[in-house]
């Protein structure tokens, strides 16, 4: 979640798909970081890579996902140490639920198979684009494959195939990379992540889980739309050399 | 940067500007704002605060315009451009620094003589605009003129977005059947799934169709509602009242003809969306003359839709006002691009007293009403294709009364009221639009129990809701509820054969819960 955006290759105009994706990678991996557990070392790491990804605001701003970004970017800026047992009480009484109110879940399965009729057949589909690219979640994290943390970190790493691309000037990887990430934004985040967003919104608007679980939404629907004209422009040019 | 601020006089310090209005200055152009004092008199004298900055040529160098954009506590802009090639891309990109939706953002380009009626047109658009959700935008990477090579991926070619409708689901009436949208998109990008209709956003041409058929208004397009166009009509006619009767032209976004600094502008996605509503009701909002300057797509004389609904406005104008009146709505193309079109000289209402109704549920039949009432008409009906009321005709002999037709009227025009042990089909012609799906999911449609004729009807339009047919109807014996109207069970009874007359008198008495054989 630490790994570097060198300030100087985000400062010029050269190299901006590079940039874009290693951009997108982080913030990916922010708010997978954001909607996980807090603890003291996410509190503690979580500004500093906000406070870096702000410095690529120039690039960001060019996108439809800036406001929410933006304000996802500020609040994590913003956060200390002093607030991990409020965020500890936000996050278990807005996605674990209290006696008196029900929570907003974190699983795709929650909104997609509330009456779990499909008997499982969610986490299925989701452990499949997992394992078609070759990896699985890990337990250590103590979360299932459908919490949303680990739908947008596996985003952030199928976005660090596409970077590796751009880099190695590896066509057919940037292309891989854009399409698996397509298909599983719409596929999966983007069906339920809207519904998540408005729960959160609804129950405790300003703080940041309905920032980070905007920016999410907003995030992910731009994606699905800017990897589809983006793998037609490098399909385009691939043929025309 | 130059840049001068002129605060509304007694305006509260802490209540925030909700529209800014910037004027390019043009390049070393005075810092005066160069507005006339009337015309600021007026802007300042709209309901609600205006807050007006002139920047020094910020059309070309939009970063001019983001300390203005930042400084502002306002949500809405206009942006009054001196040239046509203002860099959108990049005051988008400035827009989203300040907080501001790009959506929201109107760039105007007044004519000398128009900057007053053009200034509140945006003005009133900009407010009615209610935001944009991330579902409303589709990326698109610009087209370079230059050829692209494979090195040249490592700069990102500009972005774009495309405005992509979504659907408010409080107010769409998919569930009751209502498929005006799926059936008007015309590059077939509207699906509905029975309960819900769902936008491929790949197929999405931004068009606007749907916007301009859904009864309920419930299709959101940021940028160009239905309330946002209606809003900048309105405030567009009442800007320009004065001794000058109006032009008004609805243009294609993305049409490149040049009219003539008559006209009053006002962008659609497409001129192909408009429906007879619009076009009518501007003129009887108090325009003299409505033009349509269109895009090549909807200038295409096999566009069957807006040329039809031309067709339809001409010949009602004919009817009201005589052959010359239907020249008070015209097709610009680029040939007719620079003429002074020929004014009619009318200028029959005051747009305060009438606010322009130009889309959704019973806006046709208001607009076609107020229209025969400035041309003293009390009674007319023609029957056209493209007529945007209906009329429904029922047989009650061969009506079963099932009662299929009424819930299935997207609009309301079909409805049924329980009166006692009765009920009645009920129908207000001012509310169909001769969809015709009532027709469609009539079980005795083959008989010709219903009919529905594209036609528009003064008196009937007039004399409002109506009842078509009654039946009693049976209640169960058990438990009360409602079974069926008796024409039903007798209709039952009939399809039964020679078992009708020992179970139709069953068939009556219990519901499907308290019956057993």
């Amino acid at each position: 979640m630490t790994s570097s955006i060198s300030p100087d290759a985000l400062a010029g105009p050269v190299d901006d798909t590079v940039n874009l994706a290693h951009l997108r990678r982080e913030t990916y991996r922010l708010l997978a970081a954001a909607l996980l557990y807090p603890d003291e070392s996410s509190i503690e790491s979580m500004p500093v890579v906000a406070a870096r990804l702000r410095r690529s605001s120039h690039l960001a701003a060019k996108m439809a996902f800036f406001g929410p970004w933006e304000q996802f970017i500020a609040v994590t800026e913003s956060l200390g140490l002093a607030d991990l047992p409020a965020l500890e009480q936000t996050y278990l009484a807005l996605f674990v639920g209290t006696t008196v109110r029900r929570p907003v879940p974190l699983h795709e399965t929650s909104y997609l198979d509330p009456a779990a009729e499909l008997s499982g057949h969610v986490l299925a589909d989701i452990e499949g684009a997992y394992a078609a690219t070759g990896i699985a979640a890990s337990p250590s994290t103590g979360e299932m494959s459908d919490h949303a943390a680990v739908e947008l970190e596996f985003v952030s790493y199928l976005i660090g195939e596409e970077e590796s691309g751009w880099e190695a000037n590896e066509v057919s990887q940037v292309l891989r990379s854009v399409r698996i990430q397509r298909r599983f934004l719409h596929r999966h985040p983007c069906v339920w992540l809207p519904a998540l967003a408005r729960g959160v919104a609804s129950r405790n608007p300003g703080g940041l889980y309905a920032a980070a679980t905007s920016a999410a939404w907003a995030i992910a629907v731009h994606d699905v739309d800017f990897l589809s004209a983006l793998g037609d422009a490098v399909r385009a040019a691939n043929r025309e050399t | 940067m130059a840049q001068q601020t002129i605060a509304k006089p007694g305006l509260p310090e802490a209540k925030p500007p909700p529209v800014l209005v910037v004027l390019c200055g043009g390049p070393g152009q005075s810092q005066n704002t160069g507005l006339p004092p009337e015309i600021e008199s007026r802007l300042f004298g709209l309901d609600e605060a205006v807050e007006l900055v002139e920047v020094e040529d910020a059309c070309h160098r939009p970063k001019q315009m983001r300390e203005v954009l930042r400084g502002t506590r306002a949500e809405r802009v206009v942006i009054v451009a001196c040239s046509k090639d203002y860099p959108e891309i990049e005051l988008h990109t400035e827009a989203r620094k300040a907080g501001i939706d790009p959506l929201g953002l109107q760039v105007v380009r007044p004519a000398a003589g128009r900057v007053e009626a053009v200034l509140a047109g945006a003005v009133a658009r900009a407010r009615a605009f209610a935001g944009s959700k991330p579902e409303n935008l589709k990326t698109k990477l610009a087209a370079s003129s230059q050829k692209v090579s494979r090195r040249s991926f490592f700069t990102l070619p500009p972005l774009s977005y495309a405005v992509v409708p979504t659907f408010d689901v409080r107010r769409c009436v998919a569930y009751e059947g209502c498929r005006a949208c799926v059936a008007a998109c015309p590059s077939g990008a509207i699906a509905s799934d029975g309960d819900l209709v769902t936008v491929d956003r790949s197929l999405c041409q931004s068009c606007g169709t749907c916007v301009a058929v859904c009864p309920e208004r419930a299709v959101e397009l940021p940028g160009s509602s239905a309330d946002e166009i209606e809003a900048e009509v309105t405030a567009l006619l009442d800007a320009a009242s004065g001794t000058t009767p109006p032009l008004v032209a609805f243009t294609c976004a993305d049409a490149e003809l040049s009219i003539a600094a008559d006209w009053l502008k006002v962008a659609v996605p497409c001129i192909s969306m408009l429906p007879v509503a619009a076009i009518l009701g501007t003129l009887a909002a108090g325009a003299d003359t409505v033009g349509l300057a269109g895009c090549d797509r909807s200038r295409r004389s096999d566009n069957e839709g807006i040329h039809g609904r031309l067709g339809y406005c001409r010949e009602l104008l004919t009817i009201l006002g005589g052959p010359g009146a239907a020249a008070r709505v015209t097709l610009l193309g680029p040939a007719s691009s620079h003429e002074v079109v020929p004014r009619n000289g009318r200028r029959e209402s005051s747009p305060s007293e009438a606010q322009a109704h130009l889309f959704g549920k019973g806006a046709a039949a208001e607009t076609v009403t107020r229209l025969a009432g400035l041309y003293g008409a009390s009674a007319m009906t023609t029957d056209h294709e493209s007529s945007p009321t209906g009329m429904v005709a029922l047989d009650r002999e061969a009506c079963s009364g099932c009662w299929t037709c009424a819930g299935s009227c997207p609009t309301g025009a079909l409805k049924t009221e329980v009166d006692d042990d009765e009920v009645s089909l009920t129908f207000d012609p001012s509310l169909c639009t001769a969809c015709g799906e009532c027709a469609r999911t009539c079980p005795e449609a083959e008989t010709g129990a219903i009919r529905v004729t594209s036609r528009t009807d003064l008196a009937a339009i007039a004399r409002g809701r109506t009842t078509l047919h009654t039946e009693v109807e049976r209640n169960c014996e058990s438990c009360g509820a409602p079974v069926a109207s008796a024409g039903m069970i007798r209709r039952l009874g009939e399809l039964l054969g020679e078992d009708g007359p020992a179970l139709t008198p069953r068939l009556g008495r219990f519901c499907a819960t308290c019956r057993v054989f």
